[in-house]
C-alpha cells in the first residue's frame, strides 16, 4: 500500500479527473423526459416603439470597456466587462460615508431608497463596504433605522460616540461572530438638518472597530462615492426597461440601473437590494406574490420573480417544489452585458412564493449551468 | 516589480491572461479541499472574475494564487447554497487504486483548517508558504493543521502508514 501522502494525491488526481469530465455543467440526464414540465411561455410584448431613451452622459467610462476578453476562458462563466453606468452622481446631494475603514473592505455599493421607506422628506440610503478575503462587512444606513426591539439573545447598551450617545445591539449568530450594530436616532444635531438617523452594521468585525467606523463619518458628495448610487425606481422615473413578462393577464416591466458593477431592479417600483452576477450564472434578485385581487375560489394567480444571468444562458427555468420547471428565455432590452429574467410562475396561495424550490440556468443543449435558491423552499 | 506568480505590473494583456489560464488550473484541484467539488467551478469563476477586476492589485502582490484561492473560497461561502455537506467527488463510491475506501469520507470530515492545510499540501503540492498565504496564517501553523490532520487520518483509518 501507498503512503497516506501519495494516496491523498491520488484522492485530489480523481476530483481533479471527475472535475474535468463535467465541468460547470452538470448532467440531469434527460430532464426533459422524467420531470414534468410545464411550458409556459413568458409573453414578451414589445411595446411598439417604447425604447426608453435617456441621455448617455455618465459619470465617467471606466477603462477598458471596449477592450475584447481573452478567447479562451476554459469552464465557467466567461468575466463580463463592467457595464456603463445608467445612474449619475448629483454633486449637491449629500451622504454620510466613512472616512475610516478596516483594511480590506472597500466599497460594494450605494442605495437610495427614496423618501417612500420611513415617510419622512430625508431620503433613506445605505452604503454597503466588503471584505472581498472574508465575511466582514460594513452597512452604513442613513434615515432608515433597520434596529428591532432586541431579542432575547441580543444585548443592547448605550455608547458615547464623539458627542452623542448611540445605540449598540449585539446579536448572536450561531457559532459566528456576532452582528453588531451601532445607532444614532437623530442625527441632524451631528450631520446636519438632511438627517434623521444614522446605522452602522458591521459582521465579523468586532465592537472597537464599529466604535471606530462611527466616530469617522463624515458628509460627502455623492459624486465622492467610488460609484455613482443606485435608486430603486420604477420606469415612469426614467429606468430602462430590460424585460417584460405577463403575471395572470397583466403586463409587467423589469426595469434596471446599473453603476456599472451593481444592478438595481424593480417590478412596478417593488425592488430589492443591489444586485451583482458576478462570477454566477443566475442571480435571483425579487419576486412578488399575485394580486390577492385575482384569487378567486381556487383559480390559480401567477406569481413572478426576476433577476440577472449570465449571456451564456440559453433558457433560465423556475424549478417548483413538485420537480416543474417553467422556462423562459433570458431578456435584455436595453444591451447590458449581462441578460435578465422575468418569469411568471402558477401560485395556489395568495402568499406567492410557497410553490418555488429554485431558479435554475441551462445552456443551450439543456445542460445546467448554475441556480439559485435564495428565495426558494 | 514581478510577483511569484510571473506578473508584473507592465505585463500584457496576452501575459496576464497567461498567468489566469495557468492560476484556473491550479485553483481548480485546490478549492475542491476547501468548497468541495459541487462549488469548485463557482469558486474559481468567482476568483478568475475578482482577478480580471484587480488586475493592477494583483501584479503587487507576492503570492497573486494564493489571494485568488483566499477570494474563491471566500465568496463561495458567503452565498446561501443548496449544498449541505462536502463533497470531494462527484461519485463518492469511486474505487481509486491503491488508495484506502475510507479516506475520502474521512478527508471529508476533517476539520475545515485541517483538510484545507493537508489537501492543499499532499493533494497539490502546495508549499507550507503558499498554503500560508492561502489560509491567512503561519507556516508554523499550516505545519501543526497538516500534522493533526494527518495524525486523524490514520487513525480514522487504523492505518500507520
Amino acid at each position: 500500500m501507498i503512503t497516506l501522502e501519495d494516496q491523498i494525491a491520488r484522492v485530489a488526481d480523481e476530483a481533479e479527473s471527475q472535475l474535468d469530465a463535467d465541468p460547470a455543467v452538470v448532467r440531469t440526464g434527460d430532464r426533459r423526459s422524467w420531470r414534468p414540465r410545464l411550458l409556459i411561455a413568458a409573453t414578451v410584448v414589445l411595446v411598439g416603439g417604447a425604447a426608453i431613451s435617456l441621455p448617455s452622459v455618465v459619470r465617467d467610462e471606466p477603462e477598458g470597456t471596449t477592450t475584447p476578453l481573452s478567447e479562451d476562458v476554459g469552464p465557467g462563466p466567461r468575466p463580463l466587462v463592467p457595464n456603463v453606468p445608467t445612474v449619475v452622481a448629483d454633486p449637491d446631494e449629500r451622504w454620510i460615508v466613512p472616512a475610516e475603514l478596516p483594511d480590506g473592505v472597500e466599497f460594494e455599493s450605494a442605495v437610495d431608497y427614496g423618501i417612500a421607506i420611513t415617510g419622512s422628506l430625508a431620503p433613506s440610503r445605505s452604503l454597503r463596504f466588503a471584505d472581498s478575503m472574508s465575511d466582514a462587512s460594513v452597512t452604513v444606513y442613513t434615515n432608515l433605522w433597520p434596529i428591532d426591539e432586541p431579542g432575547d439573545d441580543a444585548e443592547s447598551s448605550f455608547v458615547e460616540v464623539g458627542n452623542e450617545r448611540w445605540m449598540l445591539v449585539t446579536s448572536p449568530v450561531d457559532d459566528r461572530p456576532p452582528v453588531i450594530t451601532l445607532g444614532l436616532e437623530d442625527a441632524s444635531a451631528t450631520f446636519g438638518d438632511d438627517f434623521d438617523s444614522v446605522v452602522v452594521t458591521v459582521t465579523e468585525l468586532d465592537q472597537r472597530t464599529v466604535v471606530d467606523i462611527a466616530s469617522s463619518l463624515t458628509v460627502r458628495s455623492a459624486a465622492d462615492l467610488p460609484r455613482p448610487p443606485l435608486e430603486l425606481a420604477g420606469a415612469d422615473d426614467g429606468a430602462e426597461v430590460v424585460a417584460e413578462a405577463t403575471q395572470s393577464g397583466v403586463p409587467k416591466r423589469l426595469v434596471a440601473r446599473t453603476d456599472g458593477i451593481n444592478f438595481a431592479m424593480s417590478v412596478d417600483g417593488a425592488g430589492g437590494s443591489p444586485v451583482r452576477l458576478g462570477a454566477r450564472y443566475v442571480a435571483v434578485d425579487g419576486g412578488l406574490g399575485p394580486n390577492p385581487n385575482l384569487v378567486l375560489g381556487g383559480r390559480t394567480a401567477e406569481s413572478l420573480i426576476w433577476g440577472l444571468v449570465h449571456p451564456d444562458v440559453a433558457t433560465v427555468a423556475v424549478e417548483l417544489t413538485d420537480g416543474t420547471l417553467v422556462e423562459s428565455e433570458p431578456q435584455d432590452l436595453r444591451g447590458f452585458n449581462e441578460d435578465f429574467f422575468l418569469i411568471a410562475f402558477p401560485t395556489s396561495t395568495e402568499g406567492g412564493l410557497e410553490r418555488l424550490s429554485a431558479v435554475v440556468a441551462f445552456d443551450a443543449t439543456g445542460g445546467e449551468l448554475g441556480r439559485d435558491d435564495s428565495l426558494g423552499r | 516589480m514581478t510577483t511569484a506568480g510571473g506578473l508584473s505590473s507592465a505585463s500584457t494583456d496576452a501575459a496576464f491572461d497567461e498567468f489566469v489560464a495557468d492560476a484556473r488550473q491550479r485553483l481548480r484541484r485546490a478549492l475542491i479541499g476547501a468548497v468541495g467539488i459541487d462549488r469548485t467551478d463557482d469558486a474559481v469563476a468567482e476568483a478568475v472574475a475578482w482577478a480580471f477586476e484587480h488586475r493592477d492589485e494583483l501584479a503587487e502582490m507576492k503570492n497573486p494564487l494564493g489571494y485568488l484561492y483566499r477570494v474563491g473560497q471566500s465568496r463561495v461561502r458567503r452565498r446561501r447554497s443548496p449544498v449541505t455537506r462536502l463533497r470531494l467527488l462527484h461519485d463518492e463510491s469511486t474505487q481509486i487504486p491503491d488508495v484506502e475506501p475510507g479516506l475520502v469520507p474521512a478527508l471529508s470530515s476533517l476539520s475545515p483548517s485541517q483538510r484545507t492545510a493537508v489537501w492543499l499540501a499532499h493533494g497539490c503540492q502546495w508549499s507550507h508558504a503558499e498554503i500560508a498565504t492561502a489560509m491567512d496564517i503561519t507556516p508554523s501553523t499550516v505545519a501543526t493543521h497538516v500534522r493533526r490532520g494527518l495524525e486523524h487520518l490514520r487513525n480514522e483509518l487504523g492505518v500507520s502508514l
